[in-house]
């Protein structure tokens, strides 16, 4: 009876580890095992020709390049942008912080094709951008927005946004603003408080919101689609392009699995920075 | 009371409050208190929980913008002058020490604010740690340290820059009693010699006595009694007061006047001292007689004046002296400290009893 090693196997798993099966094989049937398959469409015959042929392909590593450029700029923009207001939501009435999240998550009810086509009556020639500069006088032809860079960006910084923010706000609603008035009491002017003090204490916050808008950014599809102009594809229009239209589908899974592993590349990176904060956090508490 | 020989403070007014009332919706946190402080001159805020010191204390910081009534530092008008500004001291009740810094960076940041050179901060950071006892902590975190040893960096970081202004919040409430009489030491040392004036929290009305020129007593948020501990000993203006400060007695009474003298008097006994020494009582208030433990001794049997008859309750033997509880007549319970070991050693308890004071040891408070 109380030999332990004659119990079967499965009894001594922890019961609540049998809770993730579900999950488990969810993930097994339609995450893994499509994902498999697109490995072995990309080599077909075991052969790596359309590796070769990405890497070799100027057009193709210009994409590459220029997707990541545009998910680095998205991302500064997003986190530059999201960590006044994740600011402003950590230190607020209770009302003001039921608005701004509200206003936050709004968009998540309504479809992204949506959201993109309202960036295009906002940017285009004639829309209420170009209208109000105008009619401020500041230009006098309209600017361009739509069809360039910067129209990709404006889209794709504002669906970002809610994913840098919320990351943010956890962390700076856990900082005490004590230590701001200690700061303050000690000589320090707001400013000088905020690099020394607050801004070290929300790198974590920054981490995290960096790390989702970047790898969330190198996949994005239908924002560039519509707001961008060809010449500014992002790999997974390419993606896209191989397999509808070329109906390559070897060379589509090829480019998918380049943007796999470019992101885990990305991931890993923002991985091992974390890993660094955690271990100065960890140094700092581990009793001497 | 000093531990230490102190110079006096100047006369320059260091630091006033000027009717300051702050209300936070209908909690009157602070209510019309006014007080001002010389240069140089140590003040404790005693007082219940919940009663504004903390409050007092950050709108004096400039934390906290009052409601109405004026503050003022040196002569200037603080009102809409940012913390940053007052040169002032703080330590926090819960120290707010920066927790990504370690402990002389924490104590090196108002150096670093103010631009001293690196080697400098260092220097003097270094310096303050070693009076404050954790110089071999320098390079620790906060979190590595124990609650003592925060409140001791906390403290260094609000001396270290030798403000004109020192706020402490219970300075010392995390220290063990040896380090407390250890630090309440240091921390009047240090301000003396760089002549801050300091206001400082606490629960414990022995530090009190022990490091204050004033003290201030605080209830409800308004001041009850403002004085030297001597003044809120011998005078206290409430029972509320006297209670606060040391042990006392407090008997209620009828007070009537008998030719020259004032009588207060209750079942079993009577106090009787002349009224021109008396503080006046308004008519129609119930007054209290405060009598310290110390000031009580045993008396010749009799009712006479400035007398009380009492059974022995409980009796306690501390070396040089007894701890009494007598129940009078109406059943309250008085207690006395009294060095007449070799008489009450052949009292029992039960036995009836005469305590007696001095006609000047009375303090009379009116209700
Ligand atoms: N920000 C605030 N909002 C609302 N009420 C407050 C605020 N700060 C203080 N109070 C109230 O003001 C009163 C005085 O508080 P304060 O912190 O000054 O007390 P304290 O004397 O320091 O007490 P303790 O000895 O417990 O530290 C309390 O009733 C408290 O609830
Ligand atoms: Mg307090």
């Amino acid at each position: 009876m109380g030999n332990r090693s004659a119990r079967p196997l499965l009894s001594r798993v922890p019961a609540a580890l049998w809770l993730l099966i579900p999950v488990l094989l969810f993930v097994a049937v339609f995450f893994l095992y499509p994902l498999l398959r697109l490995l072995m469409v990309s080599v077909p015959g075991g052969s790596f020709q359309f590796y070769e042929q990405i890497l070799t392909s100027p057009v193709f590593l210009r994409v590459i390049g220029e997707t990541f450029q545009t998910s680095l700029v998205v991302m500064l923009v997003t986190v530059l942008i999201a960590f006044p207001y994740a600011y402003a939501m950590a230190n607020c009435s209770r009302t003001t912080l039921l608005l701004l999240t509200i206003a936050l998550l709004i968009p998540f009810w309504v479809s992204l094709l949506l959201r993109s086509f309202s960036w295009i009556v906002l940017l285009q020639n004639s829309g209420l951008v170009n209208d109000m500069l105008r009619g401020l006088g500041l230009i006098d032809r309209p600017l361009r927005l739509i069809r360039t860079p910067l129209g990709v960006a404006i889209g794709m910084v504002h669906v970002l946004l809610p994913y840098a923010v919320l990351p943010l706000y956890t962390i700076l609603k856990k900082i005490d603003m004590r230590l701001m008035e200690a700061s303050s009491i000690c000589g320090a002017s707001w400013f000088h408080g905020f690099r020394r003090v607050y801004l070290p204490m929300t790198l974590p916050g920054i981490a995290a919101a960096a790390i989702l808008t970047f790898t969330l950014s190198l996949g994005f599809y239908i924002t560039p689609a519509l707001l961008g102009s060809p010449r500014d594809m992002m790999i997974a229009q390419m993606i896209a392009g191989q397999i509808q239209e070329q109906l390559n589908f070897g060379l589509g899974a090829a480019l998918a699995v380049v943007l796999i592993a470019l992101t885990a590349t990305a991931f890993g990176l923002f991985g091992l920075l974390q890993m660094v904060f955690a271990r100065r956090q960890a140094k700092r508490e581990q009793t001497a | 009371m000093r531990a230490t020989p102190s110079p006096a403070p100047s006369d320059t007014i260091a630091l006033q409050l000027d009717q300051i009332s702050k209300h936070y919706g209908e909690v009157r946190a602070l209510d019309d208190i006014s007080f001002e402080l010389r240069r140089g001159e140590f003040l404790t805020m005693l007082g219940p929980s919940g009663s504004g010191k903390t409050t007092s204390l950050r709108v004096i910081a400039g934390f906290v913008e009052p409601t109405s009534g004026r503050l003022t530092i040196d002569g200037r008008d603080m009102t809409g002058v940012a913390p940053q500004k007052r040169n002032i001291g703080m330590m926090f009740q819960d120290y707010a020490l920066f927790p990504h810094m370690s402990v002389v960076e924490n104590v090196a940041y108002p150096l670093e604010v103010r631009g001293l050179s690196r080697a400098d901060r260092r220097k003097r950071a270094m310096e303050m740690l070693e009076i404050v006892g954790l110089a071999h902590c320098a390079t620790r975190y906060p979190k590595q340290m124990s609650g003592g040893q925060q409140q001791r960096v906390a403290l260094a970081r609000a001396l270290v820059f030798r403000p004109d202004i020192v706020l402490l919040d219970e300075p010392m409430a995390a220290l063990d009693k040896k380090l407390r009489s250890q630090m309440q030491i240091e921390i009047m040392h240090i301000t003396r010699q760089v002549g801050a004036t300091v206001v400082s929290v606490t629960h414990d009305q022995e530090e009190a006595l022990v490091m204050s020129d004033r003290i201030a007593i605080f209830k409800d948020g308004r001041l009850a009694q403002i004085g030297t501990p001597q003044d809120l000993y011998r005078q206290p203006n409430s029972a509320f007061v006297a209670d606060f400060i040391g042990e006392a007695n407090l008997l209620r009474g009828q007070l009537r006047q008998d030719g020259a003298d004032l009588v207060l008097e209750g079942p079993g006994w009577q106090a009787r001292l002349p009224a021109a020494s008396a503080p006046a009582i308004p008519a129609g208030a119930a007054p209290c007689l405060v009598l310290r433990p110390e000031r009580i001794g045993l008396a010749e049997a009799g009712s006479g004046p400035n007398t009380a008859q009492g059974v022995i309750e409980e009796k306690i033997y501390l070396g040089v002296e007894y701890r009494l509880l007598v129940r009078l007549p109406d059943g309250v319970v008085v207690q006395l400290r009294s060095r007449d070991v070799a008489r009450l050693a052949d009292l029992p308890v039960g036995s009836p009893i005469t305590l007696g004071w001095a006609p000047e040891d009375i303090v009379l408070i009116p209700g």
